[in-house]
């Protein structure tokens, strides 16, 4: 476990949002390291601050209304600490697009309702590899497709999102984000707007992703069922504060903060106690 | 869909019999053939000076359409454009456009009008321009609007959050999401152009009389309504004509035809 290489500290981040002469601070003193391979998950309820986190991470915030104090430490593969908060913010935007992939709340929506689907993936390949010619493009979302299980061939491809359904969208919208050589993978609540089926399906999926490419995670949910069953690390927040972090069976079986426990106690009685603490 | 094809097709057809068909001199009076009735030499008979009034209606159709022309070109390309960037960038490049729309928005079309036509005279051209720059603020809150509501979708974070450059994002991706209600609305206002334009010709503001603009013609003639009633008609189907085309071209009220979802 500690042979691993750090790959990302967040020290002491703080971020306030400006809205004219109003300030209003999203993150307060949000510390945490993560290492190669491993799985982190950020729980927390409504408004917690997790998706302010992730968004802080990637840079997604609006850049002229946002304040931010403490760092962001990468750490590039060839052994370089990059702090992003230091980095312009296009030179950081571009340098996380390479880093970070990305799997969105709303990744039903993640795609131009206006493009067919073979555009936009094409699009999002040739920016990763500008080397690739169009027959080596088709060829390797073809590809992509039998792995992400997304079928159809060509027809699917020249469709547009709203003729796909919501099940293909969500995959071809995470095919297209991993196909990045990314680090580190973010999925806020990728399964959130999803039936139960699905959900499983895709947690399953994701869940056999990293396996196969052992990709570093961060997770983001509020359903402490699926991230016990996804992630070996946890941050709990609360009002954009980080209240306990740790190795998730310890902090479910014994969190040290009251309101840790008082999470898992609610979700035990929702989702019944094999759910929280079984695999 | 097929529609809006014979709609266009009829157009650019109208355009090019417009710019392409001989016609008589406008300017040739023949006092002894006043007010004459449809004819062969005449297609729309003669005014109450003896000209060729399908010479004039053409002339002045040549002229409606290089206002329409250029007033929507200037409109929408500049407020589109500005407004997108406004959305798109915020903070005080967002006040600065803001600040522009707001002072073309506040001054009157007549004003500017008044205005130009005092500065450079009030050719078909700087009508064009006048209109072009009056209506750019209605462009630009229009787009800014627009773009605003598109860049907070979950597919525009996720170009960003593969890298996509700000540019590509902007004219590649949002701009095409917002081209249907921009074109709906250049739709109405090239509609309202037609119709400010023969207003203002009408009212003389500016314009030679002997410019046969329709508003123009209207003014003119208005005398003979109730006794060559042809004279007046002609020139009002013309612009209501061509009012309606624009409203219609452009509206897209039609159901997207939908292919069959794929499910898994």
């Amino acid at each position: 476990m500690t042979d691993k290489r750090t790959i990302l500290i967040v020290e002491n981040l703080n971020v306030t949002i400006k809205n004219g002469v109003t300030r209003f601070p999203v993150l307060k003193d949000v510390s945490f390291t993560i290492r190669e391979g491993e799985r982190w998950a950020i729980a927390g309820e409504s408004g917690a601050g997790k998706s302010m986190t992730m968004n802080a991470i990637a840079g997604l915030l609006p850049e002229g209304s946002t304040e931010y104090t403490g760092s962001i430490l990468f750490h590039e593969k060839n052994g370089e600490w990059m702090d992003l908060l230091q980095m312009p913010y296009q030179s950081r935007r571009s340098f996380i697009s390479e880093q970070i992939a990305i799997i969105f709340q709303d990744s039903i929506n993640a795609l131009n309702p206006n493009e067919r689907i073979m555009k936009q993936w094409g699009d999002t390949i040739r920016l990763h590899h500008p080397e690739m010619s169009n027959n080596d493009v088709e060829n390797h979302i073809l590809d992509q497709m039998e792995i992400f299980g997304v079928r159809g061939g060509h027809e699917t491809l020249h469709r547009f999102p709203d003729q796909l359904s919501g099940g293909m969208r969500q995959r071809i919208a995470i095919a297209m984000a991993l196909e990045s050589e990314a680090q580190i993978l973010i999925a806020d609540e990728p399964t959130t707007s999803l039936d139960a089926i699905t959900q499983r399906n895709t947690i399953e999926f994701i869940r056999g992703l990293l396996d196969r490419r052992r990709w570093t995670l961060l997770f983001i949910s509020h359903n402490l069922g699926i991230l016990q069953y996804m992630c070996d690390h946890i941050i709990i927040m609360k009002d954009g504060r980080i209240v306990e972090q740790g190795e998730t069976e310890e902090l479910f079986q014994s969190g040290k903060e009251e309101y840790t426990r008082q999470l898992v106690s609610e979700t035990r009685k929702i989702m019944g106690d094999h759910e929280v603490c079984d695999e | 869909m097929r529609r809006k094809y014979i709609l266009w097709g009829l157009f650019i057809l109208f355009v090019l019999f417009l710019f392409l068909v001989p016609h008589q001199n406008i300017k040739l009076t023949d006092l002894l053939n006043t007010c004459q009735g449809c004819s062969s030499t005449h297609w729309l008979g003669t005014d109450n000076l003896g000209r060729d009034l399908f010479a004039l209606m053409v002339t002045g159709g040549q002229r409606t359409i290089i206002v329409v022309f250029l007033a929507t070109t200037i409109s929408f390309t500049m407020g589109s454009l500005l407004g997108m960037i406004s959305a798109y960038e915020g903070g005080i490049v967002k006040t600065i456009i803001q600040f522009i729309a707001d002072f073309v928005t506040v001054i009157p079309s007549l004003i500017m009008a008044l205005i130009f036509s005092a500065l450079f005279g009030f050719s078909a051209p700087m009508a064009g321009i006048i209109f072009g720059i009056g209506n750019l603020g209605q462009y630009i809150n229009l787009a800014d609007g627009l773009t605003s509501e598109i860049k907070e979708k979950e597919f525009i974070s996720a170009e960003v959050s593969i890298g996509l450059k700000r540019r590509t994002i902007l004219f590649l991706h949002i701009f095409p999401n917002i081209l249907k209600q921009l074109l709906v609305y250049l739709g109405n206002n090239a509609s309202s152009v037609v119709l400010q334009y023969a207003g203002l010709a009408f009212i003389g503001l500016g314009t030679d009389v002997t410019n046969p603009d329709w508003g123009t013609l209207l003014y003119q003639y208005r005398g003979y309504i109730l006794t060559y009633p042809r004279m007046v008609i002609v020139p009002i189907i013309a612009v209501c004509l061509l009012a309606l085309f624009f409203h219609f071209a452009f509206d897209d009220g039609r159901i997207k035809e939908t292919e069959l979802t794929i499910y898994d």
